[in-house]
């Protein structure tokens, strides 16, 4: 089991230093990625799932400290939270690999598409541009790009919501990373080309043998390409389990009700409730259990203790004095 | 009363105009809305879905003109707004009401709940300002913001986006619309929250069954099916297929709506990966140069000689409309 680790996330705490306090955004996150497996973190916004995966990438904004915590990437067991910046930047691409969710922002609207991508091949494997813009076109093409020997000359703004995602994609994956981290891959697309994207991915995942991280907030994304979720509320993870036991008996009541509230279009009255209340502040969360104000079986203990994450059964962990 | 449908829209057009025109040549539109009819008795509930680009928001804007058509007619209790100077039109306002898709812009910033929600009975009626206070207060409460006091000298940046869409609510209800028209009302809220509108939504729909006609607009089929019964599909500015929801979701008919369907996500494992998908392909295509023909034919995969030449129209299939040559002879 331990072999297979190729990441090992302990006691992460990123904070936020804002002029409303100190937001504590991941607040004592440990978790760990198998190799060739899809991990789904899974949370609201503000849940900090989006602040995790910066994290990883160290691609955090100025008011952000990691401040304790180790992120260990193997098989070297570097940790990433202590290494330099030259040697971040030789991680970053290379080893791992990210796709961000808003293809507009992250594409550099004055440069070639192509170019976009050969300069990420041309950075890491110090290959010639002629080299790289070929194998650029190549993992364009891969990526069921049509055309793309002519895409590849385009602009940013010349693209579909679609394509430009296709684009973000093999800039991620153009230097065969072991991880790829996803941050809300979809949720600018429309669903049709949502499907198309994901299918992609998960394709590309299989024939690669990558580790992915995806970051969402739709539960319906995850039932389709992940392996293993975990359930993210307000800077913890409350729950943690494979995909097919988590969709089947969730146990965490925050799981359970979030599970409730999404709709699905072949029953009746899904959807319809939700939970009660709205996530908490993260400059001033409850003490004891960060969800007992909207928790159904909330008791004495929830308000006092914090309650941690327990492992239940051999793929199982989860965050609740119920289970104890 | 009673005699004609509470809202009857007849071959409703908004054709946006890019570029400029040459000597009269050259000059190109977006057809954002292309005739489309259906009529909404009171008491029932429609559901508009369709992808970014379909035109769903615009209809909406034109039905209430808050966007000037470019041609057709739309019926409120037998009166053509259309034919509505604006004077006339500010008297029926109040019949008919939006709820946005995002409550921070729909809400200004500036003013306190009671003033945003008072307002509304200020311009349109002549009640006291006590009257006023206990008119806000009723809503408020009807709206699940307890204790409504609390609520009303708020500004909309102390309130979650929860709330603030409840108050968006309150508001759309305050003149006993006759038509209420909800425009993505939750896709800017988390998923937890989001079902507590939609039960808000309910709620207030069975409430007022019998006085009022609903236009829900949403990207998410499974959003209207909680809150709709009949829905209509639209793709680049066309109804193509219109019926219960239930029934288009079990057996959608157009080959677009099929391809819809089948790329939602479903939340279980066990469902999401052994059913039947429709393969994908292409793009939505740009309206300033739509396809000859059936707009969705580069996409369709049972597309034919017949459909990159004419558009299908809209025809009676079993229990619904569908535009497409495959159910005609």
């Amino acid at each position: 089991m331990n072999d297979s680790r190729i990441l090992e996330i302990s006691n992460l705490k990123t904070y936020y230093y804002t002029s409303r306090g100190v937001v504590r955004a991941v607040d004592g996150v440990t978790l760990d990625l198998r190799k060739g497996e899809s991990l789904a973190i899974v949370g609201e916004s503000g849940s900090g799932k989006s602040t995790l995966a910066f994290s990883i990438m160290r691609l955090l904004p100025d008011n952000a400290r990691i401040i304790d915590g180790s992120i260990w990437l193997y098989p070297e067991k570097i940790d990433l939270v202590r290494l330099s910046n030259d040697d971040m930047r030789k991680v970053r691409g290379r080893r791992i690999g990210m796709v961000f969710q808003d293809p507009m922002t992250f594409l550099n609207p004055v440069m070639r598409v192509g170019d976009q991508v050969a300069e990420a091949i041309m950075y890491h494997h110090g290959c010639t541009q002629k080299v790289a813009r070929k194998r650029a076109v190549e993992l364009l093409e891969r990526l069921r790009i049509p055309d793309a020997s002519n895409v590849a000359l385009r602009y940013p703004h010349q693209l579909s919501g679609g394509m430009k995602q296709r684009v973000i994609i093999a800039i991620a994956i153009s230097c065969n990373p072991e991880i790829l981290i996803a941050d809300e891959p979809t949720t600018a697309l429309d669903v049709t080309v949502q499907a198309e994207v994901l299918e992609l991915l998960r394709g590309l995942i299989h024939e690669l043998g990558m580790s992915l991280i995806l970051v969402t907030h739709d539960l319906g994304i995850v039932a389709e390409i992940c392996d293993r979720v975990a359930i993210m509320y307000a800077g913890k993870i409350v729950e943690i389990a494979e995909t097919y036991s988590l969709y089947k008996s969730p146990k965490h009541p925050y799981t359970v009700g979030l599970l409730k509230a999404v709709p699905r279009i072949h029953e009746s009255n899904s959807g319809v409730g939700g939970i009660r209340g709205s996530p908490p502040d993260l400059v001033n969360p409850p003490a004891g259990c960060r969800f007992y104000p909207r928790c159904p079986f909330v008791f004495e203990k929830c308000l006092g203790e914090e309650p941690p994450l327990i492992r239940v059964n051999n793929d199982r962990a989860v965050a609740c004095w119920l289970m104890m | 009363m009673g005699t004609f449908p509470s809202l009857k829209v007849e071959n409703v057009k908004k054709y946006f105009q890019v570029g400029r025109a040459v000597f009269g040549r050259g000059k190109q539109y977006v057809k954002a809305v292309d005739d489309v009819s259906f009529t909404l008795d009171v008491g029932g509930s429609l559901g508009i879905v369709g992808e970014s680009g379909s035109g769903k928001t615009t209809l909406a804007k034109v039905i209430l003109r808050l966007l000037e058509p470019t041609s057709g007619k739309v019926y409120l209790d037998g009166v053509n707004l259309f034919s509505l100077n604006n004077k006339e039109l500010r008297k029926l306002r109040p019949k008919m009401q939006m709820i946005f898709q995002d409550p921070m812009a729909s809400l200004n910033p500036r003013k306190k709940i009671m003033h945003i929600i008072g307002q509304v009975f200020k311009i349109h009626t002549g009640i006291s300002d006590v009257e006023i206070r206990e008119r806000v207060i009723d809503l408020l409460a009807k709206v699940g913001l307890t204790p409504p006091e609390l609520f009303l000298d708020r500004y909309p940046h102390e309130l979650s986006g929860g709330q603030r869409q409840r108050v968006c609510i309150a508001r759309a209800i305050a003149l006993n619309p006759k038509l209420l028209i909800a425009d993505e009302p939750v896709s800017a809220l988390d998923v937890s929250v989001r079902g507590q509108i939609v039960k808000l939504l309910l709620e207030i729909y069975e409430k007022h069954i019998n006085e009022i006609a609903y236009i829900v607009i949403s990207h998410d089929i499974a959003l209207i099916k909680s809150l709709c019964k009949d829905t209509m599909v639209m793709y680049l500015g066309k109804v193509v297929e219109k019926g219960e929801v239930r029934r288009i979701i079990e057996e959608p008919l157009h080959p677009y709506s099929q391809m819809l369907i089948s790329s939602i996500p479903v939340p279980d494992p066990e469902i999401a990966r052994n059913r039947k998908r429709i393969p994908i392909s292409g793009e939505i295509p740009s309206l300033i140069n739509p396809p000859k023909g059936c707009y969705f034919h580069p996409r369709c995969p049972y597309v034919m000689d017949r459909c990159r030449e004419k558009t299908p129209p809209l025809i009676k299939v079993d229990d619904r409309l569908v535009s497409c040559y495959l159910y005609s002879e």
